[in-house]
């Protein structure tokens, strides 16, 4: 897989919420600036496993639970879409196998 | 159904011990346990080492230990080395489950609420896994439109039947009065939910074994153990505690209720086994073993550490989340990296770590450790405190991402990885923790009645789920079937066998869907009368 832009990476995040959102409690428009814990209303462990759906989509782990942990030590609780799309831009290398 | 093999029920008890259901039995609170256990036989299970959910309910599953199913504890490192930790799934499982085995043997299965099972492995039946969230649950279960099918439950609520992880977290920390009744209310609420679901799947499209476990035990008798176990409780309890515990007895009662309705579902013809995954019992301290590898040299601190008035003592995910950030890499040789392993790994430079100790440092080093470890006097009482430890080759057959030491401590407890001025403090109040002794019983037609077997492993259990369904035993299986429990004309008419190996992991998923055209035919059938196919 040839490394996706930012707007394919962001068409693929609304691709993979599209799939598994059916339960959830969320009708608003998903821009950029969504929030995933605020707008959303996901706990972390499900922006975990919303990760892992990505790692299914791009067949490459990404240090998600790293990422986490280094958002919460600065103390920032929560992140937007595009948050998550500069961070997959930024691992994206697909010889990182999931595990 | 395509085999007229009687039902076999199992009924997976989280945690559930005899310290507690004994007396329960005996004061009356749970008549129905007490007259399955008069009528079948039962015995002591013993649970894998360390005993915790996700290996030993995975060992019930695949009848093989952690070593070779590859599930060691609730976490696995992010990627190889890495000290960032995710829950563990199927991915990680190394063995064909008993789900998938039954599949290829023509047999169908309902496995509700084991952890690990997620994402879901097709097998000729239903899956729902246990610690999913809601939001995630659907694309967890097996077949994939399950949900939907169960949103036409009267009264069907997913948010129940799912996990809360925020909720257990918080509770673990302490709670309120106010909060310890609706809390168990809750798991009464969400154990019934459950029990309703597998009620609803029998009814719909009756499977050969269904299995469900019950977790809500595990959960309570972490928080209130010193308010069921009667040696404690003994002692006298405030007001407030007996309130408590009178709104815990009335959960087990209403337990009681729903085993029976789960074993009448089996019918008379079928065989039900009551299985924990491990024991429990009291624990009166936390051993802050980060810190005490800190004292002895092995680990430093980063300076974003502080020192904890106090640890939940359990799979916090908060812990777990801030851990990464906790030690000081470039210094720290050794390091416990999950709060419910007791495991103790290494670093080796140039094999798991950029930093640590040289390879050819490493048996001398871990022998050290290994006899520091055993030399510890607990303060107050000056009894050993750590009474058993493997290496990696003696728990886990040298498994690459096994600890390289696992523990066991006096008291059965789980190590603290968090920083502490003291290594061993008392708790605020005593707390319930993993024993190694859980239960097994067993009832039906081929089951001695009123016998008590000596302790089994916990090994022993998918064997006998095979057996009830008349099926040989995998030669890998590790465990055997309990001979001791069968009546004699049963067990001469129906000789314990021994068949062919599993399959790996790998091959199941395929394999349980590359099934004769002939069971092919049978389960398109199944699906159209469930709706899923026009
Ligand atoms: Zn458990």
């Amino acid at each position: 897989m040839g490394k996706p832009d930012k707007t394919t990476i962001f068409n693929d995040i609304l691709a993979t919420l599209e799939k598994v959102s059916e339960d959830w409690e969320y009708s608003g428009e998903i821009t950029p600036d969504t929030f995933l814990l605020e707008d959303l209303g996901l706990e972390s462990i499900d922006v975990v496993v919303l990760g892992e759906f990505l790692e299914e989509h791009y067949q490459q782990s990404f240090p998600f639970t790293e990422y986490f942990t280094e958002l919460a030590q600065q103390e920032i609780l929560d992140l937007r879409i595009s948050d998550l799309v500069d961070f997959i831009d930024k691992h994206f290398s697909p010889q990182n196998e999931v595990v | 159904m395509a085999n007229q093999t009687p039902a076999t029920m199992v009924i997976g008890l989280d945690g559930a011990t005899y310290s507690i259901l004994d007396p329960l039995m005996e004061s009356g609170h749970m008549p129905y346990l007490r007259q399955f256990s008069a009528e079948g036989v039962r015995a002591e299970l013993e649970s894998t080492i360390p005993p915790i959910t996700p290996p030993a309910w995975t060992t019930i599953m695949t009848g093989r230990s952690p070593a070779n199913h590859g599930i060691l504890d609730f976490f696995r490192p992010e990627a190889p080395g890495s000290q960032f930790l995710r829950f563990v799934s199927t991915k990680q499982l190394q063995c064909e489950t008993i789900w998938s085995y039954l599949t290829r043997r023509q047999r169908t299965a309902a496995c509700l609420n084991f952890p690990v099972m997620s994402p879901p492995i097709p097998i000729s039946g239903y899956s729902i896994p246990g610690f999913v969230t809601w939001r995630h649950l659907r694309h967890a279960c097996y077949p994939r439109d399950l949900m939907d099918t169960l949103k036409t439950i009267p009264g069907f609520d997913l948010k129940i039947i799912a996990h809360d992880f925020g909720l257990e977290e918080k509770v673990l920390a302490g709670c309120a009065f106010e909060e310890a009744e609706s809390w168990i209310n809750y798991h009464t609420y969400k154990d019934q939910q459950w029990v309703k679901v597998l009620e609803f799947l029998s009814g719909y499209d009756p499977c050969h074994v269904n299995a469900l476990v019950l977790d809500s035990i595990d959960r309570l008798q972490h928080v209130f153990y010193r308010l069921l176990d009667p040696a404690f409780y003994g002692k006298g309890l405030s007001e407030a505690d007996k309130q408590i515990q009178s709104i815990l007895f009335t959960h087990y009662r209403a337990l009681d209720n729903m085993i029976a309705r789960l074993a009448e579902i089996a019918g008379p013809e079928g065989h039900v086994f009551i299985v924990s995954d491990h024991g429990f019992g009291p624990s009166q301290y936390c051993f802050y073993l980060n810190s005490l590898l800190e004292q002895l040299g092995y680990l430093s601190w980063s300076d974003r550490a502080i020192s904890e008035s106090e640890s939940a003592g359990d799979v916090s995910m908060e812990a777990v989340k801030n851990h990464g950030h906790l030690l000081d890499w470039q210094h720290t040789i050794a390091y416990v990296n999950t709060p419910s392993s007791n495991g103790i790994t290494i670093n080796v430079r140039g094999k798991n770590s950029r930093y640590g100790i040289l390879p050819e440092e490493y048996d001398r080093v871990r022998n050290q450790l290994r006899d520091q470890l055993m030399a510890l006097k607990h303060p107050d009482t000056g009894q050993q405190v750590v009474t058993g430890i493997w290496t990696r080759e003696e728990a886990f057959g040298g498994l690459e991402a096994a600890p390289d030491l696992t523990l066991r401590l006096w008291d059965n407890g789980l190590v603290s990885t968090l920083k502490s001025d003291e290594i061993i403090k008392p708790r605020r109040e005593c707390a319930g923790v993993h024993y190694p002794d859980g239960v097994f019983m067993a009832r039906g037609p081929a089951i001695r009645s009123g016998v008590r077997l000596d302790p089994l492993n916990i090994l022993d259990v998918a064997p006998s789920i095979l057996y009830a369904q008349g099926l040989a035993i995998p030669e890998d299986y590790e465990g055997g079937v309990p001979e001791e429990m069968i009546e004699p004309e049963a067990l001469a008419a129906n000789p314990v066998l021994r068949g062919t190996a599993t399959q790996g992991a790998q091959k199941q998923a395929a394999d349980a869907l590359e099934m004769d055209e002939a069971d092919m035919e049978l389960i398109m059938k199944r699906l159209k009368g469930l709706g899923y196919m026009s």
